[in-house]
């Protein structure tokens, strides 16, 4: 009854029956499912099924599945998935856009840092993989990156250690902002002292955590009480 | 699962089954530990199991194996029942979290094979329909796509790339999106 028991598993993987191909490509993100239908035939009919991808999407943009079910229905959901991730893309690369006009020799004051943050919030359906896709990219500065962070947690409510997770699989999470506060001068015995400054160097993933969760605070409240400028720079010489 | 009584339960679990390779060697399981396996539950069910349950697309090598797990998992079953049925107070919690620790220890080192195993294996629990262990290999076989390139992949698991260029380059095209 049995063929050969063959010691070498030549080709062997590639005639997986159909179903436990899919059931592999099912525990996967969308960049390994593509990689994995980069294989060969069989894998890419698996991973183009359109159960994979309704579940991408579904788990990704859960508010507009039902939506998206009825363009599924003519495109099928790799398509729609694909085309909501670019309509993604744009929105948030608009915001990008605006930070970086908004840098002033690389620096940004939190007028506009929470003027981004709330823009995200405005962009419909999106969630924490759209930031970690567009915005904790390394082809952005740290300040994008930061605001990608800010937005997850403050707005989206992620658990701070997935978003710890998440900066450390994109990369990012060394790397350093730096927070700077100006602070008005205390009157002392009838003399105002001189303005104070003060500067905050912090990295990413100490800034997703419990010790950054005061430097959080303070951007989120921005240029506020005796805090009369804030801004936010980079502070790594990028190696 | 059926909620049988708990005397019919009992007698359940001390009859044993016999399961036979593909070389002919014979195992013999008590009946608890067969019905991991949804198919061997079905042939119980319809009563066609005396004389051993013949299973000609597992060998003796695999289905040991296959065995050892079910066994693992069994018991674990068998223990998961008696603590619900008991008030669960911390000392029953911590027994529970203690035993399960030890399963998660047990699953991985049972995936400690190569890969030709690992094939097999996944083969096996698909034909027999055990569940936890389909779910166990196929996460395992995802684990190790993660983060691979499609060349890193073939190379893993000697899959031949029947992809023409022009196909390659139309898949590069069309998944671009994923990898910026």
């Amino acid at each position: 009854m049995e063929l050969s028991p063959a010691p070498a598993s030549v080709g062997r993987w590639a005639d997986l029956p159909e179903d436990i191909a899919l059931t592999v490509a099912s525990r996967l993100q969308e960049a390994d499912v593509c990689a994995l239908g980069g294989c060969s035939r069989s894998w890419r009919t698996a991973c183009d099924t359109d159960c994979i991808w309704e579940r991408l999407f579904r788990c990704r943009w859960p508010a507009a599945a039902a939506e998206a079910a009825v363009a599924s229905r003519v495109q099928g959901w790799k398509a729609v998935y694909i085309n909501q991730h670019r309509r993604m893309a744009i929105a948030i690369s608009n915001v990008v856009e605006f930070v970086e006009r908004c840098l002033n020799s690389g620096s940004l004051e939190s007028e506009y840092y929470l003027k981004a943050i709330a823009d995200l919030a405005l962009i419909a359906d999106i969630g924490f993989l759209d930031v970690q896709f567009f915005l904790f990219s390394r082809n952005h500065g740290a300040i994008i990156n930061l605001i990608g962070l800010h937005y997850s947690i403050a707005s989206l409510h992620v658990p701070p250690t997935e978003v710890s997770k998440a900066l450390q699989a994109r990369q990012v999470a060394g790397r350093k902002v730096c927070v700077n506060l100006l602070k008005l001068g205390r009157w002392f015995y009838g003399f105002r002292l001189p303005d104070e400054h003060e500067s905050r160097k912090i990295s990413l993933s100490e800034l997703a955590m419990s010790e950054g969760a005061e430097t959080l605070a303070i951007l989120n409240r921005g240029a506020v009480h005796e805090v009369f400028r804030l801004r936010i720079s980079l502070a790594d010489i990028d190696k | 699962m059926a909620s049988a009584g708990s005397g019919d339960e009992k007698a359940a679990a001390a009859a044993m089954i016999t399961l036979i390779s593909s070389d002919n060697e014979k195992f013999e399981v008590t009946e608890a530990t067969a019905t991991l396996s949804q198919t061997i539950r079905h042939m119980i069910e319809d009563g066609c199991t005396d004389g051993g349950v013949p299973l000609p697309n597992v060998t003796s090598k695999i289905l040991a194996r296959v065995i050892e797990y079910c066994k693992k998992h069994a018991t674990a079953a068998a223990g998961e029942e008696g603590s619900s049925s008991s008030f669960s107070d911390a000392a029953f919690l911590e027994v529970d979290r203690a035993f399960l620790e030890e399963l998660e220890e047990f699953d991985d080192a049972f995936l400690e094979v190569d890969r030709a195993t690992l094939f097999d294996l996944i083969l096996a629990a698909n034909y027999l329909d055990i569940k936890g262990l389909l779910n166990l290999t196929c996460q395992k076989v995802a684990d190790s796509v993660k983060g691979k390139t499609p060349e890193q992949i073939r190379e893993m698991y000697n899959i031949v790339n029947d992809l023409t260029p022009e196909e390659e380059a139309e898949i590069r095209r069309e998944t671009q999106w994923a990898f910026e």
